[in-house]
């Protein structure tokens, strides 16, 4: 019966999938397709919103001189149909209509149908209070980012006229969402967070939106947190509050648009007020629905949340492969799997970012799978848990990924944990392990030093400094300084440039101040100096260029520095100082990122937070403690935490290490 | 692509190279006839009506606001609005009937 319901429901998704591209279709009066062409273009041009994208892909599915956009600005009706085509170098650019609201229910359905899938348990199911107000915080949102969702939408007001049906169905919509938000996972409530790693596979960013699906689902459950009104729970949250006037009511530059790009779903793409409090709430609310939902779940499984994780990487690498295979398949699943950004169009390893499209960073994905393998080497070997047939193919797969995502840090990471676990369990003498902890660290530090050696310490100590005063904008054209300033660049004279610029704001506060201590001409003696120490090991993990980056653009103020620009909010920190990079170039550490967010104050706070939590639970939970240190490692250099499916992952590890955690 | 989609529906397919900056960046600029297009009447937002009579002529004022009256906007959003709340509607009450009656 159940599984009849399940194929049911896979029926129902695949229907779904294909029905809304293929409407005209299925009518006997839609006139015939040409095959695109030069010649054939201006009949594709006249006949707009007449051809059903099902029939336009049957006709040129060979074609491989296309690009599929789905765009929203157009009329409803126009849903699924082409609305136009462009011509391009060497290809077409073919625009299928797709109307965010539309979008917006059919991507929710898909997705909770998938839900649905897990095995349920009767739960208690109220709702209508948290889904007031989520589907109004999301309204907040749409009147709040009005210069994105302007571009999107043809109809786009942000005025509560009585004829405004797009804003008021946008509300409609979140509150049908959080309905089915309550009907189909509160019955399963007691199992979600054992899903959690799919949120690597479906990464739930609505198309032509900056919302994910499943920021939606916690932030409703986030509500339900909130409105337990329990003591403890209420002080973190009142805490919270307290920082939020300062964040939103913080002297900043407002820029009216900022590209999020891959960071689609979790990042303002504005910073007026009302769009930095949704934000603020957002990051708040996301934090208390994964603290619900790990609470509802009174035993975590752990054969059952490693066979999630076993299954999730075996279908990103999967389905990565076979987005590559054809451009129809890539932009099919760049939708259902609510990707951020389409998967690459080739197989080959290095082509753009690597495994983009399920993951928005190379980093991230190898971050994932560093994870599975060390699970799997833990339970394996150390736990002696035998391992299945589907087990192991699924493994043979991550390894693949694994080795494709090309992430060298969290190889080197999972290489030295597991080299700890594998000395700690077959040498049982303190001494003798003592021993081969020293052989290491000898080892490790000549092969570093022969490594290192090919720079001096001055040149290498100085490489964050000197990037980030190549990027900033210190060039004086036009006279003679031009090629002044480029001179003490290259002869690394920094006072002098400092001296150049002291009265103009052309080097960020940060660049500044850390220029100011590399050439601090008090320094002692002996004592290395902090900043270049940080410029050697940038340099060793290949960060300072990007870290330099950083530094010329990061440009608080004190307040900011202490207290932060406010969560989700990096649109002053990629603006301010108006630094011109080739695309969005983040922080690449995710511990600078949070310091953009909460300042030095609140990422202090938070680093404390996570070492007393791993310190304090040491013996228990063992594996999940190695993970959360093999995760903050490799935050050091990825910007993992921007991303909704890194940030919850991360989150639950943190919330779970304290609970009750058995393997089967 | 957005204006370009509403200027080719109207005005129909581009033939040639037209740069309409440079027509909107000089207030003198007089549009010379096609012979070979046909005559295309637009209206503005008040009602007004001219005859355009070349390509680019109506490229241009398309470009302005005008329309051909063709591309009206449509109720799709409304009926999509009263579809959703008339489902929430039968799926909240179906709800407080079945709270009230089916468990008793």
């Amino acid at each position: 019966m159940l599984k009849n319901k399940n194929v049911l429901k896979v029926l129902f998704t695949i229907l779904l999938i294909v029905l809304p591209y293929s409407l005209n279709s299925l009518m006997s009066s839609e006139i015939s397709t040409p095959v695109l062409n030069t010649e054939n273009l201006s009949f594709y041009q006249k006949n707009t919103c007449e051809i059903s994208f099902l029939n336009f892909i049957r006709t040129n599915s060979f074609l491989e001189n296309i690009e599929i956009r789905f765009d929203s600005y157009g009329e409803m009706n126009c849903f699924g149909k082409i609305q136009y085509i462009e011509p391009a170098q060497n290809k077409y650019v073919v625009f299928v209509g797709s109307h965010s609201l539309i979008s917006i229910a059919l991507q929710s359905i898909i997705w909770l149908t998938l839900i649905s899938l897990i095995k349920k348990k009767k739960a208690s199911n109220k709702f209508i209070l948290e889904s007031f107000l989520t589907a109004l915080l999301f309204l907040f949102h749409f009147v709040g980012e009005e210069s994105l969702y302007s571009q999107l939408n043809l109809n786009y007001s942000k005025n509560l006229t009585p004829d405004n049906y797009l804003l008021f169905g946008y509300f409609v919509t979140f509150l049908l969402i959080c309905y089915f938000i309550s009907e189909v996972c509160s019955n399963r409530i007691e199992n979600l967070v054992l899903y959690l790693p799919f949120l690597f596979l479906i990464n739930g960013a609505f198309i032509n939106t900056n919302i994910n699906f499943f920021v939606v689902v916690l932030v409703f459950y986030g509500f339900k947190n909130i409105l337990k009104f329990e003591k403890n729970v209420l002080i973190v949250n009142l805490i919270y509050f307290l920082f939020m006037p300062f964040w939103a009511n913080n002297d900043l530059i407002i820029h009216g648009y900022f590209d999020i790009d891959k960071l689609n779903g979790f990042s303002a793409s504005t910073n007026n007020d009302i769009a930095l409090i949704f934000w603020n709430l957002t990051f708040l609310l996301v934090l208390n629905g994964l603290y619900f939902l790990t609470n509802a779940c009174p035993k975590i499984t752990f054969k059952k949340l490693f066979d999630n994780f076993l299954i999730s990487g075996f279908c990103t690498v999967f389905f990565g492969l076979l987005a590559s295979s054809s451009i129809v398949l890539n932009n099919i699943i760049y939708l259902y799997f609510g990707q951020n950004k389409p998967s690459i169009s080739q197989i080959q390893s290095i082509e753009g970012n690597t495994w983009r499209g399920f993951s928005s960073s190379a980093e991230m994905i190898g971050e994932f799978y560093g994870v599975v393998l060390l699970m799997t080497f833990y339970f394996l070997f150390i736990k002696k848990i035998r391992l299945n047939i589907y087990q192991a193919v699924c493994i043979l797969f991550i390894l693949y990924g694994f080795f494709r995502a090309n992430n060298i840090a969290a190889l080197a990471t999972l290489l030295a944990i597991v080299s700890y676990l594998l000395i700690n369990h077959l040498i049982q003498s303190r001494s003798a392990r003592l021993l081969f902890y020293s052989f290491l660290i000898t080892l490790i530090t000549v092969t570093s030093f022969f490594i290192l050696r090919q720079n001096t310490y001055a040149y290498m100590g100085q490489s964050v400094v000197y990037e980030g005063l190549s990027i900033s904008n210190i060039e004086i054209k036009n006279n003679d300084n031009f090629q002044y300033v480029d001179r003490l660049l290259n002869e690394r004279d920094y006072l002098s440039i400092l001296d150049l610029f002291e009265e103009r704001d052309e080097i960020s506060s940060s660049l500044s101040f850390l220029t100011k201590t590399l050439s601090n001409q008090n320094n002692t003696s002996y004592i290395p100096n902090p900043v270049a120490i940080f410029g050697t090991m940038a340099l060793f993990i290949n960060r300072a260029e990007k870290w330099g980056t950083f530094f010329a653009k990061y440009d608080p103020s004190g307040a900011e520095f202490y207290l932060g620009y406010s969560p989700l909010n990096l649109v002053n920190y990629n603006y301010d100082n108006q630094i011109v990079t080739n695309g969005l170039v983040l922080p690449h550490s995710s511990v600078l990122s949070f310091l953009v967010y909460f300042g030095v104050i609140g990422t202090a706070l938070i680093i404390s937070m996570l070492v007393i939590k791993i310190y304090r639970n040491k013996k228990q939970n063992f594996i999940i403690n190695l993970i959360l240190i093999f995760l903050a490692v490799n935050f050091l250099k990825s910007d993992a935490l921007l991303y909704v499916s890194s940030f919850v992952m991360f989150a639950f590890m943190f919330f779970i290490v304290e609970k009750e955690v058995v393997y089967e | 692509m957005k204006t370009i989609f509403n200027v080719e529906k109207i005005c129909g397919t581009k033939v040639g190279e037209y740069s309409l900056e440079n027509i909107q960046n000089n207030p003198n600029f007089i549009f010379e006839n096609d012979p070979n297009y046909e005559t295309v009447v637009l209206y503005n937002s008040e009602g007004t009506v001219i005859n355009v009579n070349s390509w680019i002529e109506c490229a241009n004022y398309v470009e302005g606001g005008w329309t051909n009256g063709l591309i009206t906007s449509s109720n799709s959003e409304m009926y999509y609005f009263l579809f959703l709340t008339g489902l929430l509607l039968t799926l909240l009450g179906y709800k407080f009937l079945q709270k009230k009656y089916v468990k008793k």
